[in-house]
């Protein structure tokens, strides 16, 4: 162990009295936002006022032969050749391979080999983990299959969500988590929460987007089979 | 540009003179304050939460050493590295043998105030490691070799025209000559990083929080370069104050939150990441090594002192767009790594109080620091506990007058004494209005930039007892 680890923790040990008191862990949490109409037209009608808020873009369709049209048509609109994808999977659509492939378009998945043509992609396509209505977020973890770059290189960035995976507040799939098994998230190398397109207002706080992230951020929500 | 924090009244007098940083601050710390009261007001209840994110930060510090543990065995069980550095220099050196051994010439790096505070890039430069600053605001100062003004909006004070004249001069950007678009401008910068992102071989980040019933290093962007820069590249090196850490998820749901709508506004900042290892064999990107550097650099000494409270800080920067005095004078004035309200009690605190004894001065002592933390810091409370340590190691002759002062003024009869020989005598310098204009001798700083009001014809004893002696005449009765 190192001298320095030792000290800065002996010093800590010594010091910890001085420390103003510290309230109790709350019992229960209080959320940062309401989220009043929990239904799941609620949540899918407040995550999609949250997003397009924040200048995403949300597209809700009733089955998969609807999202396959969509995706296919928004990556047309922008002339997309070469896609960056999460393995086939992970994408909660079946047919995205085939559809892809008919249309033309060459669908990759990164690997450290191929990071040139990764950087060619015009458009990267992934599912999520949950989606957050109160603040129209996608929660991402990382996993064989579910690389970060398909989520963050190209500049448009089309991701499919089932109704069903629709939470209301980041407080909720917190409990979610622990619910399940914290030990679960902490094997994720890596997690993100993304909000929206990239952006940046440092300048005069002149709202741009896509400054490293993708400036195009696409959602396509299958309705739930009621 | 030189850090000198005994400079401010100095550097302050000379950012009063500039209108152009005038013209950006009134622009931009005002607009960032009003954001966040709108954005605050929005929650299920503002107070509560700032109190639910106090309690957070200041379980996360009451077992600070425990969690500290806890997280350097999940990120070491996971294939990560923790470093421990007791100062700036054993961090620095810690980022360059990571270096040496994985033989890295080039890294991005994106924002973190701490690695400002270790001035590590200019060390790891002159150890031939090229860096580059991939937070747009940070790249915008680091091409322009100055510093940033502010802990979440680098380039506060800054005007689009000075950006736009200076990609132009030192990178080659096409002149606009009509309007200048910032939109054009963050597109230049985009694709004049690109390039770089692949050919970096490490990424370094700070970190705003760790969360320590899993070991993560949790970072917030918007523009998404942490992110990038630690997606391409074999090394992802994190450097994060030891302070950092908070004890659940649960502390870090209702932080993340508060932090974003503090800092700008907005109810979560973009790209909210979460760290807890190097990539796993299997998957297509990410580091193959993940170090955390755990770094103390005064921190310690601060914890369990009366300015325990400090460490609480989150660097939302909402006290610094809300004080009256920052938004006047400015960041660079205060000649700190940390300026602001907040920066006044950690800069004395980090760099010795004798380095920045007028920071804990330069305060209205208003409050409105202190209504603007989302963790409900007392900065007014620990700038006065400040001033009164340093008084203490004032020159023994201010010691001595200072006593003087406060044994005359228990005396009713030298005090009584001392006011009419001041009255007197200001007789003197006054102007006909009565006003003193100028002091004489040491006092004169004081009326360097304001009036001394004229002595009264009457003092207020004076008044008391003529009052008191008529009243006792008018009723006669006691």
């Amino acid at each position: 162990m190192s001298e320095a680890r030792e000290q800065i923790l002996s010093r800590l040990r010594q010091a910890r009295e001085g420390l103003p008191d510290a309230p109790p862990r709350p019992e229960q949490y209080q959320p940062v936002m309401n989220v009043e109409d929990e239904s799941p037209q609620g949540l899918l009608t407040r995550f999609r006022t949250e997003l397009e808020g924040l200048q995403g873009e949300v597209y809700i369709v009733a089955d998969d032969k609807a999202a396959l049209d969509k995706v296919l048509s928004l990556l047309a609109e922008s002339g997309v050749r070469h896609a960056l994808t999460w393995d086939w999977p992970h994408i909660p659509l079946p047919g995205l391979d085939t559809a892809l492939a008919d249309a033309g378009i060459e669908a990759l998945q990164p690997t450290p080999d191929n990071r040139e043509a990764c950087e060619a992609a015009e458009a990267g396509i992934s599912g999520a983990d949950a989606a957050i209505a109160a603040t129209g977020s996608l929660v991402v973890s990382t996993a064989a299959g579910m690389g970060r770059l398909a989520t963050l290189l190209p500049p448009q960035h089309i991701v499919l969500l089932r109704q069903e995976q629709l939470l209301p507040g980041l407080e909720d799939w917190v409990a979610l988590q622990r619910a399940e098994d914290l030990a679960r998230l902490g094997s994720r190398s890596n997690l993100c929460i993304i909000t929206g397109p990239s952006r940046t207002a440092d300048i005069e706080k002149n709202l741009v987007l896509g400054v490293h992230g993708p400036g195009l951020l696409q959602v396509v929500v299958v309705e739930q089979a009621s | 540009m030189e850090l000198e924090a005994n400079r401010f009244a100095e550097a302050a007098s000379r950012a009063l003179q500039d209108k152009q940083l005038k013209a950006a601050l009134d622009h931009n710390a005002r607009l960032a304050d009003a954001t966040r009261i709108k954005s605050m007001a929005a929650t299920t209840g503002s107070e509560a939460l700032r109190q639910q994110g106090r309690g957070a930060r200041l379980r996360g510090l009451a077992q600070l050493p425990e969690l500290l543990e806890q997280t350097e065995a999940l990120i070491t069980a996971r294939g990560g590295q923790v470093l421990w550095a007791r100062d700036a220099d054993e961090a620095n050196r810690h980022v360059l043998d990571i270096c040496q051994r994985h033989g890295l010439r080039f890294g991005v790096k994106s924002k973190s105030m701490v690695t400002e505070e270790l001035h590590l890039v200019p060390y790891l430069e002159e150890h031939g490691v090229r860096m580059l600053e991939t937070d747009l605001g940070e790249f915008v100062v680091q091409v322009d070799e100055s510093r940033p003004s502010h802990i979440v909006a680098p380039i506060m004070h800054m005007k689009k025209e000075g950006i736009h004249d200076l990609f132009v001069e030192k990178l080659g950007m096409d002149s606009m000559d009509d309007e200048i678009d910032p939109q054009v401008m963050t597109r230049f910068a985009r694709e004049h990083l690109r390039r770089q992102y692949f050919e970096a071989d490490f990424g370094i980040t700070g970190g705003n929080f760790i969360i320590a019933e899993t070991g993560t290093v949790a970072i917030t962007t918007n523009e998404g370069n942490a992110r990038l820069g630690t997606a391409l590249q074999p090394v992802h090196v994190a450097i994060v104050g030891i302070e950092k850490v908070i004890p659940t998820w649960e502390d870090y749901a209702t932080l993340v939150q508060t932090l974003a709508r503090s800092a700008t506004g907005q109810q979560l900042s973009v790209y909210s990441t979460l760290y807890n290892g190097p990539a796993l064999p299997e998957e297509g990107d990410g580091p193959q090594h993940y170090y955390v550097i755990l770094v103390d650099n005064g921190r310690s000494a601060i914890y369990g002192t009366q300015y325990s409270e400090a460490l609480a800080c989150i660097r939302c920067g909402a006290c610094l767009n809300t004080c009256p005095v920052y938004q006047n004078v400015g960041g660079h004035a205060y000649g700190a790594v940390y300026p602001g309200p907040i920066g006044s009690v950690i800069t004395p605190l980090l760099t010795g109080k004798e380095n920045a004894t007028p920071l804990p001065f330069a305060s209205s002592l208003c409050g409105a620091c202190k209504t603007a933390c989302p963790v409900d810091i007392n900065i007014p409370d620990m700038l006065l506990e400040l001033r009164h340590d340093l008084q203490q190691e004032q020159s023994p002759l201010w010691r001595l007058g200072m006593q003087a002062w406060s044994w005359s003024f228990s005396h009713p009869l030298l005090y009584e004494t001392g006011r009419k020989v001041s009255a007197a005598l200001s007789g003197a310098f006054a102007k006909d209005s009565g006003e003193l204009r100028k002091l004489p001798g040491p006092l004169g700083a004081w009326t360097e930039h304001r009036d001394f009001p004229p002595f009264p014809q009457e003092s207020f004893h004076d008044w008391w007892r003529r009052e008191r002696d008529g009243q006792v005449g008018q009723d006669g009765d006691s």
